[in-house]
């Protein structure tokens, strides 16, 4: 096993190192890092915008590139919330309570360094935890008939729609949505056309870009425009020589980023628990255990130390369930799924056997975007720093051209574009009405395969519905049985009283 | 919250629109589906959602990362918005008839305009460096099959 995997990884390093797929990665962590560092752009915003242009990528490369913007910009995101006190990607909103603080007291050098550091640490934790647990998962899944996968897509959906932010009610209203949107256009096993309305357009239903687009490009500008905090560029002066933390500092931070670095792994774990509760989780715990808990929230490197490499671990971690059984647990490993759907790859435990220079490729990738990344933030920070400064004014409306030409695209014509303004008008009433968008995307993405899988089991089984909690297929009543907990765990949490919330600078996405 | 009576009934209404849409396909048997059952089966799951989200309004719920959007997201800003939508109204109609060079141009134009801060000369260099890297990266680059420059009537 363990043979396995180095031999596995040699492969994959043999892939990740041909000069094309080495120059998708750094494309991808440099536009992720710019991502992270501009305020007003998210990563699902960056991730659609540039899925169309996939098209035109070899599968690799596409795939390394778009998973490089995903860990790319949880780098540069740290930049934004330590400097600017812009919680601009969530996984990094909490970074902001002592990171700001130290920037304040002309420390933020120090607190980058720190971050850096134990973002690596967290990042490279993660990438071992894939390199051992995927192809354990693999393996398990071989038993897998159509109940289990069944079942197991209804545990990702329902993790994925009640643990994300929000209200767990809502979560689970977008991402039956979702699958409902999933359902437009011709069906593929009796050619009936369901909700197409006669129009011709719609015979091959949504597409993916034109969703995420319309939701994470539009509505996210609809909502922005004219309403982004005013950036405070005061304390952007970093230099390299102070990211470099002295001992004791160095000292203080890395046992809280090594119990950072579990609290992500572990919240990887969960599907749906995602960077951002991980980074919450790991704040919470590290000030609870702390001896001098006073001093949180008014510049403790430990409060910067520890949520960061959660964030970073759990990214990592976020790959696995997606790149080895298919089931994303978030709207960016739905897109990712989608990049692989765009160039004919089908998602599931059989994607090692049969593309192994993806899996293995992007895992190997990882090692070295991540290595980047610190090459990239270390030294060049003071670019990094600069790029904070360009106004959302001049972001905006660049994006809105790629967004336009990204939707023509796809099957060049101009319904995709009318299309994704018409998801965007949607979205951002969705939005206003206490909606989050991520759970419609995860439900479209899944809908196609749950249906077919479903009409599967149901072929299979004769229409006999027990089938899914028969003894015969443990593993989907475990499934099942995964699913009524987590259900009744929200009902009964949504019973007791709130916790006071965590004071947080306002968010802008 | 009053919010969420509205955000229910939403719900339950785009809920019912897909079943009522989805009782005109063959429904079938379990053993054998048909076209109709799974959007049928989803649309009762949200109407039923949206009906537990607007009984439910007003109502606390506990969840760690509530406060994050709890409070009323303020409403858009209209002219930026009014902007960002006549932006993308002009692109799909002026690159259609007039070409991606007027039509990328324009589109950019209208929406930077929309910010309260943007001035003239800045939107006219935006829009004119978008359009010229539109142009070589798309046109040129990628060679996406869009005239730089047409007369044509409008159509889809």
């Amino acid at each position: 096993m363990m043979n396995d995997v180095f031999a596995n990884m040699a492969y994959g390093f043999s892939v990740a190192f041909q000069w094309q797929n080495l120059g998708w990665c750094l494309v991808g962590v440099l536009i992720g890092n710019m991502v992270g560092v501009l305020p007003g752009l998210g990563v699902l915003s960056a991730i659609s915008i540039l899925l169309p242009l996939t098209y035109h990528v070899p599968h690799v490369g596409a795939i390394l590139m778009l998973a490089g913007i995903y860990y790319g910009a949880q780098y540069g995101g740290a930049i934004c919330s330590i400097l600017l006190n812009l919680p601009c990607h969530p996984p990094h909103a909490v970074t902001c309570l002592d990171g700001y603080p130290l920037t304040k007291q002309g420390k933020g050098g120090t607190a980058l360094g720190i971050t850096m550091l134990g973002s690596f640490f967290g990042a490279s934790f993660g990438i071992v935890q894939m390199m051992f647990m995927a192809p354990l998962l693999v393996a398990a899944s071989q038993q897998f008939g159509a109940a289990e996968i069944c079942t197991l897509m209804l545990l990702g959906l329902l993790a994925g729609s009640t643990l994300s932010r929000g209200p767990a009610l809502k979560g689970v209203a977008m991402t039956v949505l979702g699958l409902l949107l999933s359902t437009v256009g011709n069906d593929p096993q009796t050619g009936q056309e369901r909700f197409t309305f006669g129009e011709a357009h719609m015979y091959e239903g949504f597409e993916t870009v034109t969703i995420a687009l319309g939701l994470f490009g539009i509505a996210e500008f609809l909502k922005t425009v004219n309403r982004m905090a005013p950036i405070n560029a005061a304390y952007t002066n970093v230099r390299f020589r102070d990211m470099w933390p002295s001992r004791a500092d160095f000292k203080m931070a890395a046992a809280p980023a090594f119990r950072g670095t579990i609290i992500g792994s572990l919240c990887s774990l969960i599907p749906g628990v995602g960077p951002t509760i991980a980074s919450f989780i790991a704040y919470a715990a590290e000030k609870k255990i702390s001896r001098t808990p006073e001093r949180f929230g008014h510049g403790a490197i430990e409060g910067v130390a520890c949520p960061e490499a959660a964030t970073h671990s759990s990214v990592q971690g976020d790959f696995i369930p997606t790149m080895s059984l298919g089931i994303p647990g978030d709207a960016v490993m739905a897109l990712l799924l989608s990049a692989l759907v765009i160039h004919n790859i089908q998602p599931g435990p059989q994607l090692v056997t049969q593309h192994p220079d993806i899996f293995w490729g992007l895992i190997a990738s990882f090692w070295i975007g991540n290595i980047m990344l610190m090459v990239l933030n270390m030294p060049m920070i003071g670019l990094w720093v600069k790029l904070l400064t360009i106004p959302y004014r001049f972001l905006y409306p660049a994006a809105l051209f790629f967004i336009c030409i990204g939707t023509y695209s796809v099957h060049n014509s101009m319904f995709g574009v009318m299309q994704t303004l018409g998801i965007g008008l949607v979205g951002i009433l969705l939005m206003q009405l206490g909606f989050q968008p991520a759970p419609i995307l995860l439900g479209f993405v899944l809908g196609k395969q749950l249906e077919e899988t479903f009409r599967r089991a149901m072929t299979i089984s004769r229409g006999d519905i027990g089938v899914f909690v028969s003894w015969d297929h443990k593993i989907s009543l475990f499934f099942l049985m995964l699913s009524v907990v987590l259900v009744g765990s929200q009902i009964y949490f949504a019973f007791r009283k709130a916790p006071p919330p965590m004071q947080l600078p306002a968010i802008a996405e | 919250m009053r919010r969420d009576y509205y955000a229910g009934a939403l719900v339950a209404l785009i809920g019912a629109f897909f079943g009522l849409t989805a009782l005109q396909y063959q429904i079938g048997s379990l053993t054998r589906m048909g076209p109709g059952m799974f959007p049928l089966v989803l649309s009762i799951v949200l109407v039923t959602v949206g009906v537990l989200i607007a009984v439910n309004a007003g109502e606390v719920v506990a969840d760690s990362l509530d406060h994050l959007d709890h409070d009323a997201p303020p409403y858009p800003n209209l002219e930026g918005g009014i902007a960002i939508i006549a932006g993308m109204v002009a692109f799909i109609i002026l690159t259609q008839t007039l070409g991606l060079v007027i039509g990328t141009f324009a589109s950019v134009f209208i929406a930077a305009i929309g910010d309260k801060q943007a001035t003239w000369l800045q939107s006219l260099v935006l829009s004119a460096v978008v359009t010229v890297f539109g142009v070589i990266v798309f046109v040129y680059g990628l060679k996406m099959n869009l005239p730089l420059y047409q007369i044509q009537s409008f159509s889809l």
